[in-house]
């Protein structure tokens, strides 16, 4: 069913009559959240429409300061110091954060998600590799975020089954709101406690002067062999920008019903996002090198309390204590944003519905990979003697070497000027763009057949 | 709420015509890729398997 309206022209003179469409719930609840928007902007009021528009940048900023990834940047603190992952971080963050702004503005104009949008554009074949790809990356990862939440709560004694549970739960209590709204401001208001590595930095109590010459100097340079150097280096990359952040980014800019007006609010929503993450990675780079030094005590142990427990001896209960919540934290939050990104993705390939705002028997597929992606990455961590060490060191690494795939397909979108008109991508940008898809290509190709050649005794 | 009634006619006043979902739902045209960049792309993609290949094989000998 629709409805006529006459489209207003010229002034006294009538415009043609047009077909009003009909509007789905998803619509209903979409025009309610852009009603607020609309009134904040004619209204004037900046910072409560900063406040509305803020979101998707932010959550997969602070996304992927995941489980895996705070355990990376402190293993990496732990074995090599801080000095020059510091700055290496920075950089990473600054990456992610033109890949990010690229998703978001490819969202906010064509209302599209990622998948949806390579699907069509490119064909099914190409839209199935994507998911496909992102499903595989996806499950991984996120057996690695229950890990994160196992090792943060072994320090308070508590076993793998409350970390899967809890993960579980908090994924089917998020989306049972109904509305985008809803679930984006749970899942903002967890992440926030991201900051606790930051209090974790703190707690350490690290020397001023030896930070601000790692900033500036980007040194001591880690020592090491090759390999050991090129797996911190490609997990750190797959620590900032993975292939979930895009399909996760742009699917929710276009969920929230973010339009090319709100372009300049999303870019700023993202800089928050990535300048908060990086602080925050940074803080458990800091955190994790107050065990250099120390034999990286208790390190490798992370089947068990891990890191807290040897941040506990060597700096006190207060630092152990708060990074063990951050742990859980960064996974908790993990769980929400990756399952998210695994529904949309599911549901845009196969043309089902894919939004918050969906009731859920319209959009019960998108709900289902949503529930079920987070229930068998959290089974595996129940079963005994999984390698939970290596899948979280590794996730990074297989994320890393799948993305610049996906990077090259939001490039050529970005760049189509028939979808994007004139928001397309400036020669900065790509510039910049195709820099970023070239580094990270080569650390993810370095690492893999280094350690493949050395696995098959090519190499020593 | 019934169509053409002026709370519909409000409520599509805050959403593109873009943004509806009867919108959102229509496919956008198929890009046609000339062969030079579809060859490009499948060459990256199988490049880019094979270095999965590579780590997961690598993972798995790293388990014995």
């Amino acid at each position: 069913m629709s409805s006529q309206l006459r489209e207003p022209a010229l002034e006294g003179v009538d415009g043609p009559i047009i077909t009003l469409p009909p509007l789905t719930a998803e619509d209903r609840i979409r025009s309610a959240d852009r009603h607020r928007v609309h009134d904040a902007r004619s209204g004037g009021r900046r910072y409560y429409l900063f406040w509305l528009l803020i979101g998707p940048g932010i959550l997969a900023m602070l996304g992927e300061n995941d489980g895996p990834s705070m355990i990376s940047y402190a293993a990496a603190g732990a074995t090599f110091g801080d000095g020059f992952f510091l700055p290496f971080i920075l950089l990473t963050f600054a990456m992610a954060f033109v890949c990010q702004e690229m998703c978001m503005r490819v969202g906010a104009v064509t209302h599209r998600g990622y998948g949806q949008l390579v699907l069509e554009r490119f064909g099914r074949l190409w839209g199935w590799f994507a998911a496909g790809d992102l499903l595989v990356t996806n499950l991984v990862t996120l057996v690695a975020e229950f890990v994160a939440i196992r090792i943060g709560l072994a320090y308070f004694h508590l076993g793998s089954g409350i970390a899967a549970g809890m993960g579980v739960l908090l994924v089917v209590l998020t989306i049972s709101g109904g509305r985008y709204r809803s679930w984006e401001r749970v899942v903002l208001g967890l992440a926030v406690f991201n900051g606790l590595f930051l209090v974790a930095a703190i707690l350490v109590h690290p020397h001023a002067g030896r930070i601000a010459h790692g900033f500036l100097t980007a040194s001591p340079f880690p020592t090491g062999g090759l390999n050991t150097i090129l797996l911190l280096v490609a997990s750190t990359i797959g620590a900032t920008v993975t292939p979930w952040m895009i399909f996760f980014q742009q699917s929710a800019s276009a969920d929230k019903g973010m339009t090319p007006t709100d372009v300049r609010a999303g870019r700023t929503d993202t800089l928050v996002g990535a300048v908060f993450a990086a602080v925050f990675g940074c803080g458990a780079l800091i955190a994790g090198a107050a065990l250099l030094g120390h034999g990286g005590a208790g390190v490798n142990g992370l089947s068990g309390a891990g890191f807290p427990a040897a941040l506990r001896r060597v700096s006190g209960g207060g630092a152990g204590t708060v990074f063990a919540l951050g742990l859980i934290e960064a996974g908790a939050v993990a769980i929400l944003t990756i399952s998210a990104s695994t529904g949309y993705a599911i549901a845009e390939c196969v043309g089902a519905a894919h939004s918050f705002n969906g009731r859920s028997r319209n959009s019960l597929l998108f709900y289902l990979a949503n529930v079920g992606a987070a229930a068998v990455a959290g089974a595996v961590i129940l079963i005994p003697g999984v390698p939970l060490l290596k899948i979280a060191l590794n996730a990074n690494v297989l994320a890393t070497v799948l993305l610049p795939v996906a990077l090259i397909f939001l490039l050529i979108l970005a760049n189509d000027r028939e979808l994007m008109g004139s928001m397309v991508n400036s020669l900065r940008s790509n510039v910049i763009g195709i820099a970023i898809v070239a580094f990270i290509a080569l650390a993810g190709s370095a690492y893999a057949i280094d350690s493949f050649l050395q696995t098959i005794h090519v190499i020593s | 709420m019934s169509p053409g009634t002026p709370a519909h006619e409000q409520l599509i006043e805050f959403l593109e015509r873009d943004q509806l979902v009867s919108d959102t739902s229509k496919p956008v045209a198929r890009l046609n890729l000339a062969p030079r960049a579809q060859a490009g792309l499948w060459a990256l993609r199988i490049f880019f398997l094979s270095l999965s290949v590579m780590v997961i094989w690598t993972f798995i000998a790293g388990l014995g």
